[in-house]
């Protein structure tokens, strides 16, 4: 046991860092920066520029079109990534289906999907909850009856994000008629251009149009879609219970620079007595306590991937762990990031190049633009990817069967 | 970074482990902390036998040249165990504020004093209100014409010393009470004429003195190291204090996870297993939370301990012991909570978790005061980066 870090990182920093410099196009920087969602057209744009690189998908297997850097490697590129305002990726596509398919999928379905998944050229979006199957997401009801060598769809889906940019969709539905509703699952991808698939927009309180939902009207999908055994798709989505899902959710990034914005803005919010923030006790209390979480998080983190799964202690829950307090520090951050604006800290500021913009640009500090939205949106952080309830219950049923 | 414990590092925890549920089980340490002042000599030299108290000297010492890492598996251990020796003022305090003048040969000779066993030496540094700042001293030490000192002032919440032989004493011989110049380490005879000692307990059981030192006469061999210079020597001992506390915060928190987690299975009310509801699940699930946390916050300030030196190691050990202790305190009380009634008593071995994890809290200085030292250095580098042609890494530069 050792806690030194590698001096190789410095020059791998380096080596991101110069990358970024030359190839991230300055105007996705700004628009990354800002804190509004990223485009489709960033999105995919910035996906092409990593795959020329060989960095389409780092996290991936060498063996898959990844990069074989270390776990330690990972973090570092994620956060000069974040620091120098990429595009967030399609994650759906990224972290999610691509492991999948490159785990579970025949050599064709490989050959088909994986490399426009790498070259940026397809949008992805995720069809798992349901309105009645939200935490029991086994109980979904979206049906896939099979006719010859064709699935035929009928159902609901919702919370699905960016459906709306998505060409392709990754569905998880009933394909069987089992007792036991997580035995009859099956994983279909589906082209969002097939005949019988609506979208209907979900505004969140944040402002943005995130998420929607997708109907699913007699939609034909060719059997050849259907990654892993037919019924068998529980076991495929509990793949993804992975350490490198969660780390990718726990943001460590985003955190730390809450952190570095807060710092800055703390500095720049004057008020009549002729004191900043940074003067306030009360306040550096808060910031000095999350601050303290993040360096706890950020060990945590290196930890659960520096280790493995089931060799850093408590094996399984550690992800859960993770998801609670990550979720917890990231309200609590983009709180703080908020008080930092002062008086204008409720001024709704929609995303300029959103679906709504106001006439004349709101009175209040223009720095601080997209961090109201991130506020509100911060929220589905202890919700989305199996709330903090549900990750209590998996660490509590861990312990107390233990 | 490599988390994987060492073939040596797990063997050292099973030894300890093992050698606490042989002779430190709940039983024997209740017997132990019925004594004034807790202490079992049989413990102590068994402490020594098992090279611990020597643990971090060097071989030629009768140690083995151990790592903060190791003295971080023995203070969870013996703190998991719930140890009343004074394992942390001595073995861990004293032997580092000796062990940065082990080029002296009394200072060696007191290293192996303390490492066998044989002599009981502790740390006596911190005074009323210092939150054991290692500059603040104001215990004076006035030169005398036969070139020794006469020492006057007062420590307080002296870890071990009723059973201590020997104190080494932080005291002045030059500056100002915040001064970081002017300190010196004096080994102080326990029987010295002068040396007054008001004996208590902790609310945990742990023995401690406030010491008054009147005039009391110290000899130029006394002195250890130079005078004047002993703000690292104290620093350093800090910081492994501090490590060793959260360490062994860690290890009671995670007991009592594991004491609240096997009642919860096995206590039945309302014809179900209290672990059956939902909202105890929950509380479980926190604790285990904050108890993984506070794992890597101690990560955390290890890896600050290997990486800096001095007040650099402090001021970002003033994270992990500020949030390890409040935590410590916030996991205990949950685990108590979950006992209901039982954990109200003195025979369930959750409420002195919990007491030791509230006197952790009030050790080598408050949560409170080291969120303050945290804020301090967050203001320090806000500071630093705010003036123009600073290098550094600065995320986000495009905003």
């Amino acid at each position: 046991m050792h806690f030194e870090t590698d001096h190789r990182l410095k020059g791998f920093r380096h080596e991101v860092r110069a990358f970024l410099h030359e190839s991230l196009p300055p105007d996705l920087a700004r628009r990354g920066a800002r804190g509004y969602m990223s485009s489709r057209a960033d999105t995919l744009r910035w996906q092409r520029i990593l795959y020329d690189k060989g960095w389409g998908a780092p996290q991936w297997p060498a063996a898959d079109g990844g990069t074989g850097w270390s776990a330690m490697q990972q973090v570092v590129f994620e956060e000069e990534c974040a620091f120098a305002g990429a595009p967030v990726r399609n994650i759906q596509a990224i972290s999610t289906l691509g492991p999948i398919i490159n785990a579970f999928g025949t050599p064709e379905q490989k050959s088909r999907f994986i490399p426009p998944i790498l070259r940026g050229e397809v949008f992805w979006c995720q069809g798992f909850s349901e309105p009645e199957a939200g935490s029991d997401l086994a109980s979904l009801k979206t049906r896939a009856d099979r006719d010859g060598d064709t699935y035929v769809v009928n159902g609901q889906k919702i919370w699905t994000s960016l459906a709306h940019w998505a060409d392709w969709v990754f569905l998880l539905v009933r394909t069987g008629t089992a007792a036991r509703k997580q035995a009859g699952l099956s994983l279909l991808l589906v082209d969002m251009k097939t005949p019988g698939i609506t979208i209907r927009p979900i505004i969140s309180i944040d402002g943005c149009h995130h998420l929607n939902q997708t109907f699913y009207d007699g939609v034909a999908v060719p059997v050849a879609n259907r990654i892993g055994p037919e019924d068998g798709a529980w076991d495929v989505t509990k793949h993804l219970l992975g350490n490198e899902r969660v780390f990718g959710s726990a943001d460590l990034p985003m955190l730390k620079r809450y952190l570095f914005l807060i710092k800055r803005t703390a500095q720049l919010c004057v008020n009549v007595r002729g004191t900043t923030l940074v003067d306030d006790e009360l306040f550096m209390a808060r910031l000095a306590e999350l601050e303290m979480e993040v360096l706890a998080i950020e060990m945590f983190i290196f930890r659960l991937i520096g280790t493995g799964e089931k060799s850093s202690g408590r094996g399984w829950v550690n992800g859960s762990v993770l998801k609670i307090r990550a979720a917890e520090v990231h309200q609590k951050l983009g709180e703080l990031l908020l008080e930092t604006l002062g008086d204008h800290a409720a001024v709704f500021r929609p995303d300029p190049e959103g679906e709504y913009v106001p006439e004349t640009e709101p009175p209040g500090p223009a720095y601080g633009a997209g961090w109201a939205a991130d506020f509100f949106y911060r929220r589905a952080k202890s919700i989305a990817g199996g709330t903090s309830e549900i990750q209590r219950n998996i660490i509590a049923k861990e312990l107390l069967s233990g | 970074m490599d988390f994987r414990p060492t073939t040596e590092q797990q063997a050292l925890r099973d030894s300890v482990r093992r050698f606490v549920a042989e002779r430190y089980g709940f039983d024997a340490y209740r017997a132990i902390a019925a004594r004034t002042p807790a202490f079992d000599p049989a413990i102590w030299r068994a402490l020594a036998q098992n090279g611990w108290l020597a643990a971090m000297l060097p071989e030629k010492l009768g140690g083995v040249g151990a790592s903060a890492i190791e003295l971080a598996i023995l203070a969870e251990e013996l703190g998991r165990g719930l140890l009343l020796e004074p394992f942390l003022p001595s073995g861990v305090m004293a032997a580092r504020a000796l062990l940065s003048h082990i080029h002296e040969a009394g200072t060696q000779h007191l290293l192996q004093s303390l490492g066998s066993g044989e002599k009981i030496i502790v740390l006596a540094h911190g005074e009323t209100g210092s939150a054991w700042a290692p500059e603040a001293v104001s215990t004076r030490a006035i030169a005398t014409p036969d070139g020794g000192y006469a020492i006057s002032g007062h420590k307080s919440v002296v870890l071990g010393a009723p059973n201590a032989d020997t104190f080494l004493v932080s005291a002045r011989t030059a500056g100002s009470a915040l001064s970081p110049h002017g300190i010196a380490l004096f080994a102080i005879d326990a029987a010295s004429p002068g040396l007054w000692m008001q004996s208590g307990k902790l609310v945990d059981g742990r023995a401690f003195a406030d010491l008054t030192l009147t005039n009391v006469a110290v000899r130029r061999e006394q002195v250890i190291g130079r005078p004047g210079e002993a703000l690292i020597p104290l620093g350093d001992a800090l910081a492994h204090g501090i490590v060793a506390l959260g360490a062994e915060s860690v290890g009671i928190m995670d007991r009592a996870l594991l004491m609240t987690r096997d009642y919860l299975r096995t206590r039945r009310q309302f014809g179900a297993p209290l672990a059956s509801f939902q909202a105890l699940q929950h509380a479980l699930a926190d604790v285990l939370v904050d108890v993984e946390m506070c794992r890597s916050m101690l990560h955390f300030a290890l890896k600050a301990l290997g990486s800096e030196d001095g007040a650099g190691a402090l001021a970002e050990l003033s994270a992990a012991k500020s949030y390890i202790c409040t935590a410590a305190k916030r996991a205990t009380a949950k685990c108590l909570q979950l006992h209901g009634g039982i954990g109200m008593t003195e025979e369930y071995a959750i409420g002195h978790l919990y007491r030791r994890a509230v006197a952790n809290e009030t050790l080598l200085g408050s949560a409170r005061e080291y969120q303050a030292r945290y804020m301090d250095l967050i203001r320090h580098r806000i500071g630093a980066q705010s003036k123009p042609g600073v290098a550094g890494a600065q995320p986000g530069k495009h905003s």
